[in-house]
Protein backbone atom coordinates (compact mmCIF):
# COMPACT_ATOMS: atom_id res chain seq x y z
CA UNK A 1 0.00 0.00 0.00
CA UNK A 2 1.52 3.11 -1.21
CA UNK A 3 1.51 6.48 1.45
CA UNK A 4 1.67 10.20 -0.77
CA UNK A 5 5.00 11.48 0.16
CA UNK A 6 3.25 14.52 1.05
CA UNK A 7 1.42 12.41 4.15
CA UNK A 8 4.98 10.70 5.29
CA UNK A 9 6.35 13.89 5.50
CA UNK A 10 3.54 15.20 7.48
CA UNK A 11 3.54 11.47 9.65
CA UNK A 12 7.07 11.90 10.24
CA UNK A 13 7.71 15.99 11.10
CA UNK A 14 4.43 15.88 13.36
CA UNK A 15 6.17 14.81 16.52
CA UNK A 16 9.26 16.37 15.95
CA UNK A 17 7.81 19.86 15.80
CA UNK A 18 5.35 19.00 18.65
CA UNK A 19 8.66 18.07 20.63
CA UNK A 20 10.83 21.64 19.51
CA UNK A 21 7.89 23.62 20.17
CA UNK A 22 7.89 21.92 23.90
CA UNK A 23 11.24 22.32 24.47
CA UNK A 24 11.10 26.05 23.23
CA UNK A 25 7.86 26.83 25.53
CA UNK A 26 9.72 25.08 28.74
CA UNK A 27 12.66 27.34 27.64
CA UNK A 28 10.91 30.32 27.55
CA UNK A 29 8.83 29.59 30.81
CA UNK A 30 12.19 28.79 32.14
CA UNK A 31 13.49 32.24 31.54
CA UNK A 32 10.54 34.50 32.18
CA UNK A 33 11.12 36.16 35.72
CA UNK A 34 13.38 36.06 38.38
CA UNK A 35 14.74 32.87 40.24
CA UNK A 36 13.65 32.55 43.65
CA UNK A 37 14.82 30.17 46.57
CA UNK A 38 11.73 28.85 48.52
CA UNK A 39 11.84 26.11 51.65
CA UNK A 40 9.93 23.13 50.88
CA UNK A 41 8.30 20.37 53.55
CA UNK A 42 7.60 16.96 52.12
CA UNK A 43 3.78 16.42 50.87
CA UNK A 44 3.40 13.32 52.32
CA UNK A 45 5.25 12.95 55.71
CA UNK A 46 4.60 9.62 55.80
CA UNK A 47 6.09 8.70 52.64
CA UNK A 48 7.62 11.30 50.38
CA UNK A 49 8.82 9.30 47.38
CA UNK A 50 6.63 7.54 44.89
CA UNK A 51 9.08 5.82 42.29
CA UNK A 52 11.36 8.49 40.38
CA UNK A 53 9.63 11.49 42.13
CA UNK A 54 10.12 13.82 45.29
CA UNK A 55 6.26 14.70 46.58
CA UNK A 56 6.66 18.02 47.98
CA UNK A 57 5.23 21.38 48.79
CA UNK A 58 6.25 24.80 49.46
CA UNK A 59 7.08 25.71 53.09
CA UNK A 60 4.90 28.77 54.17
CA UNK A 61 7.43 31.85 55.93
CA UNK A 62 6.81 32.37 59.47
CA UNK A 63 6.94 36.47 59.08
CA UNK A 64 4.64 38.50 57.59
CA UNK A 65 1.18 40.41 58.84
CA UNK A 66 -0.87 38.45 57.57
CA UNK A 67 -2.67 35.40 58.61
CA UNK A 68 -5.67 33.28 57.38
CA UNK A 69 -6.97 31.72 53.82
CA UNK A 70 -6.59 34.91 52.37
CA UNK A 71 -2.71 35.08 52.63
CA UNK A 72 -0.52 35.13 49.43
CA UNK A 73 3.36 34.02 49.64
CA UNK A 74 5.67 37.32 48.50
CA UNK A 75 8.42 36.47 46.66
CA UNK A 76 11.53 38.54 47.18
CA UNK A 77 14.85 37.95 45.32
CA UNK A 78 16.63 38.74 48.27
CA UNK A 79 15.37 35.33 49.43
CA UNK A 80 13.31 36.59 52.19
CA UNK A 81 9.64 36.01 51.73
CA UNK A 82 6.83 36.74 53.23
CA UNK A 83 3.12 36.47 53.64
CA UNK A 84 0.61 39.22 52.68
CA UNK A 85 -2.72 39.72 52.06
CA UNK A 86 -3.48 38.67 48.30
CA UNK A 87 -4.71 41.49 45.88
CA UNK A 88 -2.85 44.60 48.23
CA UNK A 89 -0.29 45.94 45.55
CA UNK A 90 3.28 45.15 47.75
CA UNK A 91 5.97 47.04 45.90
CA UNK A 92 8.34 44.80 47.67
CA UNK A 93 7.64 41.63 46.26
CA UNK A 94 9.03 40.42 43.24
CA UNK A 95 6.05 38.06 42.37
CA UNK A 96 3.37 36.74 44.86
CA UNK A 97 1.77 33.09 45.00
CA UNK A 98 -1.98 32.20 46.40
CA UNK A 99 -2.44 29.77 49.20
CA UNK A 100 -3.60 27.40 46.21
CA UNK A 101 -0.16 27.49 44.61
CA UNK A 102 1.78 27.64 47.39
CA UNK A 103 -0.20 24.30 48.87
CA UNK A 104 -0.30 22.25 45.87
CA UNK A 105 1.09 19.20 46.00
CA UNK A 106 4.39 18.70 43.56
CA UNK A 107 6.59 16.08 42.35
CA UNK A 108 10.38 16.54 41.67
CA UNK A 109 11.84 13.80 39.76
CA UNK A 110 15.42 11.85 41.22
CA UNK A 111 17.64 9.29 40.57
CA UNK A 112 15.70 6.22 42.74
CA UNK A 113 19.19 5.54 44.67
CA UNK A 114 18.97 8.78 45.75
CA UNK A 115 15.86 8.62 47.30
CA UNK A 116 16.39 8.06 51.26
CA UNK A 117 19.54 10.92 51.69
CA UNK A 118 17.22 13.23 49.70
CA UNK A 119 14.04 11.68 52.13
CA UNK A 120 15.94 12.54 55.30
CA UNK A 121 17.16 15.82 54.56
CA UNK A 122 13.80 17.30 53.30
CA UNK A 123 12.36 15.99 56.60
CA UNK A 124 15.20 17.81 58.61
CA UNK A 125 14.10 20.87 56.75
CA UNK A 126 17.51 21.67 54.59
CA UNK A 127 15.36 21.51 51.05
CA UNK A 128 14.64 24.41 49.07
CA UNK A 129 13.05 24.83 45.23
CA UNK A 130 14.91 26.93 42.69
CA UNK A 131 11.78 28.59 40.81
CA UNK A 132 10.64 31.19 38.53
CA UNK A 133 6.89 32.69 38.44
CA UNK A 134 5.63 33.04 34.80
CA UNK A 135 3.57 36.25 33.66
CA UNK A 136 0.26 33.58 34.01
CA UNK A 137 1.29 33.06 37.62
CA UNK A 138 2.45 29.50 37.14
CA UNK A 139 5.56 28.15 38.64
CA UNK A 140 8.11 26.72 36.62
CA UNK A 141 10.60 24.75 39.27
CA UNK A 142 14.50 25.08 37.75
CA UNK A 143 16.30 23.19 40.86
CA UNK A 144 16.37 20.92 44.02
CA UNK A 145 18.66 22.18 46.77
CA UNK A 146 19.76 20.76 49.61
CA UNK A 147 22.07 22.73 52.10
CA UNK A 148 21.91 25.53 49.33
CA UNK A 149 23.92 23.41 47.16
CA UNK A 150 22.15 21.71 43.85
CA UNK A 151 20.97 18.15 44.99
CA UNK A 152 22.81 16.23 42.79
CA UNK A 153 26.20 18.28 44.27
CA UNK A 154 25.20 17.56 47.74
CA UNK A 155 24.45 14.14 46.69
CA UNK A 156 28.13 13.93 45.32
CA UNK A 157 30.03 15.70 48.65
CA UNK A 158 27.66 13.45 50.76
CA UNK A 159 29.25 10.26 49.28
CA UNK A 160 32.78 11.77 49.45
CA UNK A 161 32.02 12.53 53.05
CA UNK A 162 30.77 9.19 54.01
CA UNK B 1 12.08 -23.79 -0.42
CA UNK B 2 8.78 -26.04 0.14
CA UNK B 3 6.63 -23.47 -1.17
CA UNK B 4 9.00 -23.13 -4.69
CA UNK B 5 8.34 -26.87 -4.76
CA UNK B 6 4.73 -26.64 -4.19
CA UNK B 7 4.50 -24.70 -6.58
CA UNK B 8 6.40 -26.33 -9.77
CA UNK B 9 4.73 -28.96 -8.41
CA UNK B 10 1.03 -26.87 -9.45
CA UNK B 11 2.97 -25.33 -12.58
CA UNK B 12 3.63 -29.32 -13.93
CA UNK B 13 0.33 -30.53 -12.74
CA UNK B 14 -1.07 -27.43 -15.76
CA UNK B 15 -3.32 -26.15 -12.49
CA UNK B 16 -1.04 -22.43 -12.70
CA UNK B 17 1.02 -20.79 -15.36
CA UNK B 18 4.48 -20.03 -15.17
CA UNK B 19 3.14 -16.04 -14.67
CA UNK B 20 1.28 -17.01 -12.10
CA UNK B 21 3.68 -18.81 -10.19
CA UNK B 22 6.10 -16.22 -10.45
CA UNK B 23 3.07 -14.01 -8.81
CA UNK B 24 2.93 -16.48 -6.36
CA UNK B 25 6.35 -16.89 -5.27
CA UNK B 26 6.46 -12.69 -5.15
CA UNK B 27 3.15 -12.43 -3.03
CA UNK B 28 4.51 -14.81 -0.64
CA UNK B 29 8.31 -13.63 -0.39
CA UNK B 30 6.56 -10.31 0.08
CA UNK B 31 4.56 -11.13 3.36
CA UNK B 32 6.72 -13.82 4.93
CA UNK B 33 8.33 -13.15 7.97
CA UNK B 34 11.76 -15.07 8.27
CA UNK B 35 10.57 -16.11 12.05
CA UNK B 36 13.96 -17.60 13.07
CA UNK B 37 15.81 -14.73 12.60
CA UNK B 38 13.63 -12.35 13.65
CA UNK B 39 13.46 -14.12 16.77
CA UNK B 40 17.48 -14.04 16.88
CA UNK B 41 17.76 -10.49 15.38
CA UNK B 42 15.04 -9.60 18.25
CA UNK B 43 16.59 -11.23 20.63
CA UNK B 44 20.36 -9.30 20.13
CA UNK B 45 18.55 -5.86 19.77
CA UNK B 46 17.09 -6.65 22.52
CA UNK B 47 19.57 -7.32 25.04
CA UNK B 48 21.48 -4.49 23.54
CA UNK B 49 19.08 -2.13 24.17
CA UNK B 50 18.89 -3.26 27.14
CA UNK B 51 22.32 -2.53 28.53
CA UNK B 52 22.11 0.91 26.82
CA UNK B 53 19.46 1.52 29.03
CA UNK B 54 20.73 0.20 31.98
CA UNK B 55 23.94 2.19 31.28
CA UNK B 56 22.32 5.34 30.27
CA UNK B 57 19.68 5.09 33.31
CA UNK B 58 22.30 4.90 35.79
CA UNK B 59 23.58 8.46 34.79
CA UNK B 60 21.03 9.82 33.88
CA UNK B 61 20.95 12.41 36.24
CA UNK B 62 24.39 13.69 35.14
CA UNK B 63 23.50 13.66 31.67
CA UNK B 64 23.15 17.38 30.96
CA UNK B 65 20.04 18.49 29.48
CA UNK B 66 20.63 19.44 26.18
CA UNK B 67 22.37 16.55 25.45
CA UNK B 68 19.36 14.55 26.47
CA UNK B 69 17.44 16.46 23.94
CA UNK B 70 19.76 16.57 20.72
CA UNK B 71 19.30 12.73 21.57
CA UNK B 72 16.00 12.43 21.46
CA UNK B 73 15.78 14.44 17.99
CA UNK B 74 19.20 12.16 16.53
CA UNK B 75 16.89 8.94 17.81
CA UNK B 76 13.45 10.93 15.55
CA UNK B 77 15.87 11.34 12.80
CA UNK B 78 17.16 7.84 12.79
CA UNK B 79 13.98 6.41 12.45
CA UNK B 80 12.46 8.56 10.57
CA UNK B 81 15.08 7.77 8.00
CA UNK B 82 14.36 4.44 8.32
CA UNK B 83 11.34 4.71 7.52
CA UNK B 84 11.28 6.70 4.21
CA UNK B 85 13.82 4.44 3.46
CA UNK B 86 11.53 1.16 4.23
CA UNK B 87 8.63 2.90 2.53
CA UNK B 88 7.40 0.81 -0.63
CA UNK B 89 10.11 -1.70 -0.09
CA UNK B 90 8.71 -5.83 0.38
CA UNK B 91 9.23 -6.32 4.12
CA UNK B 92 5.79 -4.39 5.21
CA UNK B 93 7.03 -5.60 9.12
CA UNK B 94 10.09 -3.59 9.11
CA UNK B 95 7.45 -0.10 8.09
CA UNK B 96 5.24 -1.63 10.54
CA UNK B 97 8.31 -1.69 13.47
CA UNK B 98 9.39 1.21 12.35
CA UNK B 99 6.27 2.88 12.37
CA UNK B 100 5.29 1.76 15.85
CA UNK B 101 8.98 2.53 17.19
CA UNK B 102 8.03 6.00 16.00
CA UNK B 103 4.82 6.13 17.69
CA UNK B 104 6.59 5.17 21.24
CA UNK B 105 9.24 7.45 20.78
CA UNK B 106 6.92 10.42 20.71
CA UNK B 107 5.43 9.41 23.97
CA UNK B 108 8.93 8.91 25.14
CA UNK B 109 9.93 12.42 23.70
CA UNK B 110 6.82 13.98 25.70
CA UNK B 111 7.82 12.38 28.73
CA UNK B 112 11.22 13.62 28.52
CA UNK B 113 10.48 17.24 28.39
CA UNK B 114 8.04 16.91 31.28
CA UNK B 115 11.31 15.09 33.38
CA UNK B 116 13.70 17.47 32.16
CA UNK B 117 11.95 20.73 32.80
CA UNK B 118 9.95 19.25 35.87
CA UNK B 119 6.47 19.94 34.21
CA UNK B 120 4.09 19.03 36.70
CA UNK B 121 1.13 18.18 34.49
CA UNK B 122 -1.33 15.87 34.19
CA UNK B 123 -1.08 12.58 32.38
CA UNK B 124 -3.83 12.69 30.53
CA UNK B 125 -2.60 15.73 28.53
CA UNK B 126 1.06 14.07 27.87
CA UNK B 127 -1.41 11.20 26.32
CA UNK B 128 -4.17 13.52 24.43
CA UNK B 129 -0.80 15.19 22.76
CA UNK B 130 0.83 11.71 21.71
CA UNK B 131 -2.40 10.82 20.61
CA UNK B 132 -2.43 14.27 18.31
CA UNK B 133 0.54 14.15 17.19
CA UNK B 134 1.44 10.43 17.11
CA UNK B 135 -0.78 8.71 15.96
CA UNK B 136 -0.53 9.78 12.15
CA UNK B 137 2.58 8.04 12.02
CA UNK B 138 0.78 4.78 12.44
CA UNK B 139 -1.20 5.26 8.87
CA UNK B 140 1.70 4.20 7.41
CA UNK B 141 2.07 0.73 8.96
CA UNK B 142 -0.56 -1.88 7.58
CA UNK B 143 -0.78 -4.81 10.00
CA UNK B 144 -3.33 -5.39 12.73
CA UNK B 145 -0.84 -4.78 15.30
CA UNK B 146 -0.52 -1.29 14.26
CA UNK B 147 -4.18 -1.07 14.47
CA UNK B 148 -4.47 -2.80 18.34
CA UNK B 149 -1.74 -0.39 19.48
CA UNK B 150 -3.30 2.65 18.06
CA UNK B 151 -7.04 1.29 20.15
CA UNK B 152 -4.58 0.24 23.41
CA UNK B 153 -3.60 3.94 23.52
CA UNK B 154 -7.27 5.44 22.84
CA UNK B 155 -8.45 3.28 25.71
CA UNK B 156 -5.24 4.03 28.33
CA UNK B 157 -6.27 7.87 27.31
CA UNK B 158 -9.77 7.05 27.68
CA UNK B 159 -8.98 6.06 31.31
CA UNK B 160 -7.01 8.84 32.35
CA UNK B 161 -9.24 11.46 30.83
CA UNK B 162 -12.64 9.99 32.89
CA UNK B 163 -11.82 12.18 36.17
CA UNK B 164 -10.53 15.28 34.73
CA UNK B 165 -13.67 15.37 31.84
CA UNK B 166 -15.48 15.17 35.45
CA UNK B 167 -13.68 17.99 37.28
CA UNK B 168 -14.09 20.03 34.38
CA UNK B 169 -18.10 18.93 34.11
CA UNK B 170 -17.94 20.69 37.65
CA UNK B 171 -18.32 17.02 39.53
CA UNK B 172 -22.31 17.24 38.89
CA UNK B 173 -23.47 13.51 39.45
CA UNK B 174 -25.46 13.69 35.86
CA UNK B 175 -22.48 14.69 34.35
CA UNK B 176 -19.99 11.88 35.96
CA UNK B 177 -22.96 9.48 34.43
CA UNK B 178 -22.78 10.93 31.41
CA UNK B 179 -18.96 10.83 30.66
CA UNK B 180 -19.16 7.82 31.74
CA UNK B 181 -21.78 6.17 29.71
CA UNK B 182 -20.56 8.36 26.58
CA UNK B 183 -16.46 6.29 27.14
CA UNK B 184 -18.06 3.24 27.60
CA UNK B 185 -20.43 2.94 24.40
CA UNK B 186 -17.52 4.29 22.05
CA UNK B 187 -15.74 1.73 23.58
CA UNK B 188 -18.38 -1.13 22.86
CA UNK B 189 -19.47 0.33 19.46
CA UNK B 190 -16.32 2.43 18.65
CA UNK B 191 -14.77 -0.60 17.15
CA UNK B 192 -17.11 -1.84 14.72
CA UNK B 193 -18.16 1.75 13.84
CA UNK B 194 -14.90 2.50 12.51
CA UNK B 195 -15.01 -0.58 11.19
CA UNK B 196 -17.81 -0.28 8.68
CA UNK B 197 -15.93 3.07 7.08
CA UNK B 198 -15.53 2.82 3.62
CA UNK B 199 -12.10 4.27 3.37
CA UNK B 200 -10.60 2.28 6.28
CA UNK B 201 -11.80 -0.92 4.49
CA UNK B 202 -10.16 0.05 1.00
CA UNK B 203 -7.10 2.15 2.62
CA UNK B 204 -6.36 -0.20 5.22
CA UNK B 205 -8.22 -3.36 5.15
CA UNK B 206 -6.09 -5.34 7.80
CA UNK B 207 -6.92 -2.79 10.47
CA UNK B 208 -10.82 -2.96 9.59
CA UNK B 209 -10.89 -6.62 10.07
CA UNK B 210 -8.97 -6.62 13.18
CA UNK B 211 -11.63 -3.38 14.53
CA UNK B 212 -14.76 -5.42 13.47
CA UNK B 213 -13.47 -8.69 15.44
CA UNK B 214 -12.61 -6.76 18.38
CA UNK B 215 -15.72 -4.63 17.62
CA UNK B 216 -18.13 -7.75 17.75
CA UNK B 217 -16.28 -9.50 20.55
CA UNK B 218 -16.75 -6.37 22.45
CA UNK B 219 -20.58 -6.40 21.59
CA UNK B 220 -21.13 -9.99 22.77
CA UNK B 221 -19.14 -9.54 26.27
CA UNK B 222 -21.16 -6.38 26.97
CA UNK B 223 -24.57 -7.54 26.05
CA UNK B 224 -23.30 -10.76 27.88
CA UNK B 225 -22.41 -8.89 30.86
CA UNK B 226 -25.45 -6.08 30.05
CA UNK B 227 -28.61 -8.70 30.38
CA UNK B 228 -27.37 -9.57 33.80
CA UNK B 229 -28.97 -6.68 35.34
CA UNK B 230 -31.49 -8.40 35.41
CA UNK B 231 -30.39 -10.13 38.45
CA UNK B 232 -31.02 -6.90 40.27
CA UNK B 233 -33.29 -4.94 41.51
CA UNK B 234 -34.19 -1.61 40.25
CA UNK B 235 -35.66 1.76 42.16
CA UNK B 236 -36.96 4.65 40.59
CA UNK B 237 -33.83 6.31 41.67
CA UNK B 238 -31.52 4.31 39.50
CA UNK B 239 -33.81 4.48 36.53
CA UNK B 240 -33.99 8.22 36.91
CA UNK B 241 -30.40 7.90 36.87
CA UNK B 242 -30.02 5.45 33.69
CA UNK B 243 -32.38 7.65 31.83
CA UNK B 244 -29.28 10.28 32.26
CA UNK B 245 -27.19 8.18 30.17
CA UNK B 246 -29.54 6.37 28.41
CA UNK B 247 -29.57 8.84 25.29
CA UNK B 248 -26.16 8.77 24.67
CA UNK B 249 -26.11 5.02 24.63
CA UNK B 250 -29.51 5.08 22.06
CA UNK B 251 -27.39 7.37 19.88
CA UNK B 252 -24.53 4.71 20.00
CA UNK B 253 -27.42 1.89 19.46
CA UNK B 254 -28.90 3.66 16.65
CA UNK B 255 -25.58 4.32 14.97
CA UNK B 256 -24.18 0.70 15.44
CA UNK B 257 -27.71 -0.98 13.30
CA UNK B 258 -27.19 1.69 10.72
CA UNK B 259 -23.66 1.00 9.95
CA UNK B 260 -23.53 -2.77 10.17
CA UNK B 261 -24.08 -2.69 7.12
CA UNK B 262 -21.01 -1.41 6.22
CA UNK B 263 -19.61 -4.48 7.43
CA UNK B 264 -21.54 -6.57 4.82
CA UNK B 265 -20.08 -7.20 1.95
CA UNK B 266 -22.08 -8.63 -1.11
CA UNK B 267 -20.79 -11.99 -0.32
CA UNK B 268 -22.01 -12.45 3.07
CA UNK B 269 -25.12 -10.02 3.12
CA UNK B 270 -27.13 -12.86 4.37
CA UNK B 271 -25.70 -12.39 7.94
CA UNK B 272 -27.43 -8.34 8.15
CA UNK B 273 -30.69 -9.26 9.79
CA UNK B 274 -29.24 -11.20 12.64
CA UNK B 275 -26.37 -8.91 13.36
CA UNK B 276 -29.24 -6.16 13.60
CA UNK B 277 -31.39 -8.49 15.40
CA UNK B 278 -28.28 -9.15 17.94
CA UNK B 279 -27.71 -5.27 18.60
CA UNK B 280 -31.48 -4.50 18.77
CA UNK B 281 -32.82 -7.24 20.87
CA UNK B 282 -29.33 -6.84 23.30
CA UNK B 283 -30.12 -3.40 23.48
CA UNK B 284 -33.75 -3.90 24.10
CA UNK B 285 -33.12 -6.56 26.92
CA UNK B 286 -30.60 -4.47 28.97
CA UNK B 287 -32.21 -1.17 28.01
CA UNK B 288 -35.59 -2.26 29.79
CA UNK B 289 -33.37 -4.05 32.86
CA UNK B 290 -32.52 -0.61 33.76
CA UNK B 291 -35.01 1.84 32.28
CA UNK B 292 -37.73 -0.16 33.87
CA UNK B 293 -38.31 -0.61 37.80
CA UNK B 294 -38.12 -4.04 39.05
CA UNK B 295 -37.25 -6.54 40.96
CA UNK B 296 -34.95 -9.45 40.70
CA UNK B 297 -35.52 -11.66 37.57
CA UNK B 298 -33.31 -13.96 36.97
CA UNK B 299 -34.96 -15.80 34.87
CA UNK B 300 -34.74 -12.72 32.45
CA UNK B 301 -31.70 -12.49 32.71
CA UNK B 302 -30.59 -16.21 31.91
CA UNK B 303 -32.85 -16.34 29.12
CA UNK B 304 -31.76 -12.79 27.79
CA UNK B 305 -27.74 -14.29 27.99
CA UNK B 306 -28.96 -17.19 25.84
CA UNK B 307 -30.79 -15.43 23.22
CA UNK B 308 -27.68 -13.27 22.97
CA UNK B 309 -25.50 -16.29 21.79
CA UNK B 310 -28.40 -18.09 19.89
CA UNK B 311 -28.18 -14.86 17.76
CA UNK B 312 -24.90 -14.89 17.90
CA UNK B 313 -24.74 -18.56 16.83
CA UNK B 314 -27.39 -17.16 13.90
CA UNK B 315 -25.15 -14.37 12.64
CA UNK B 316 -22.26 -17.23 12.66
CA UNK B 317 -23.80 -19.48 11.00
CA UNK B 318 -25.37 -17.14 8.24
CA UNK B 319 -21.89 -16.17 7.60
CA UNK B 320 -20.52 -19.82 7.36
CA UNK B 321 -17.96 -19.37 10.50
CA UNK B 322 -18.74 -22.74 12.38
CA UNK B 323 -16.01 -22.00 14.93
CA UNK B 324 -17.87 -19.41 16.59
CA UNK B 325 -21.47 -21.30 15.78
CA UNK B 326 -19.94 -24.36 17.91
CA UNK B 327 -18.60 -21.73 20.55
CA UNK B 328 -21.52 -20.41 21.02
CA UNK B 329 -23.72 -23.39 21.27
CA UNK B 330 -21.38 -24.41 23.95
CA UNK B 331 -21.84 -21.30 25.76
CA UNK B 332 -25.81 -21.76 25.89
CA UNK B 333 -24.95 -25.41 27.03
CA UNK B 334 -22.59 -24.03 29.94
CA UNK B 335 -25.79 -21.28 30.63
CA UNK B 336 -27.98 -23.96 31.28
CA UNK B 337 -25.90 -25.77 33.20
CA UNK B 338 -25.05 -22.61 35.57
CA UNK B 339 -28.90 -21.59 35.36
CA UNK B 340 -29.91 -25.46 36.65
CA UNK B 341 -27.58 -25.14 39.42
CA UNK B 342 -28.88 -21.18 40.36
CA UNK B 343 -32.38 -22.98 40.74
CA UNK B 344 -31.36 -26.28 42.30
CA UNK B 345 -28.44 -25.22 44.03
CA UNK B 346 -29.20 -26.37 47.36
CA UNK B 347 -29.72 -29.89 46.09
CA UNK B 348 -26.03 -30.11 45.20
CA UNK B 349 -25.57 -30.83 48.74
CA UNK B 350 -27.09 -34.21 48.61
CA UNK B 351 -26.01 -37.52 47.03
CA UNK B 352 -29.59 -37.24 44.72
CA UNK B 353 -28.72 -33.94 43.77
CA UNK B 354 -25.28 -34.26 42.23
CA UNK B 355 -26.04 -37.44 40.47
CA UNK B 356 -29.02 -35.39 38.79
CA UNK B 357 -26.65 -32.34 37.70
CA UNK B 358 -23.62 -35.00 36.34
CA UNK B 359 -26.42 -36.34 34.75
CA UNK B 360 -27.54 -32.99 33.47
CA UNK B 361 -23.89 -32.32 32.21
CA UNK B 362 -22.91 -35.18 30.45
CA UNK B 363 -26.53 -35.03 28.83
CA UNK B 364 -25.58 -31.21 27.49
CA UNK B 365 -22.05 -32.53 26.71
CA UNK B 366 -23.57 -35.13 24.84
CA UNK B 367 -26.25 -33.07 22.52
CA UNK B 368 -23.43 -30.62 21.87
CA UNK B 369 -21.45 -33.16 20.46
CA UNK B 370 -24.02 -35.04 18.55
CA UNK B 371 -26.83 -32.61 17.62
CA UNK B 372 -25.28 -28.93 17.66
CA UNK B 373 -21.44 -29.46 17.01
CA UNK B 374 -21.15 -28.68 13.42
CA UNK B 375 -18.25 -29.69 11.12
CA UNK B 376 -16.08 -27.29 8.54
CA UNK B 377 -18.69 -28.43 6.16
CA UNK B 378 -21.67 -27.30 8.21
CA UNK B 379 -22.97 -30.42 8.85
CA UNK B 380 -23.97 -31.86 12.36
Amino acid sequence: MKTHRPYLWFALLLPIVAFTGLVVRAELLRASGSVFHVAIVGYDPRDLLQGHYLRYRLQWPTDGECDGATCCLCLQTSGVHTKVACGVVDKTCDAQLSRPVVEQGREFFIQENAGPALEQAIRRGQGAIALNVTPNGQVHVHELFIDGVPHRRWLRDNAQRQ
Amino acid sequence: MRLERQVQRWQEAGIIDASTAERIIAHERRASRPVLLLAIGGLGAFTIGVGLISVIAANWGDIPRLVKLLAMLGLFGANAYGLVRARGRQYRWVTDALALGYFALTLASIALVGQTYQLGGEPYQALLLWLLVGSPVLWLAEGAFAALVFLGALAVTGAFSFNPLVDLLGHDPHATILVGASLGSAAVFGPLLVASLPTLQRLRPAFAATYERLGWGLFVLAASCGVHVWYLSMDTNDVREAWVGARVVLVFVALGLWRVQGLVSGARADWLLPARALIGLAAAITGLGVLVPHAPAAMVGALGFVTVWALVAWCAYQAQTMQIVNLATAVIAARIFVAYIEVFGAMLATGAGLIVSGALLLALAWLWVRKIRLQPGGAA
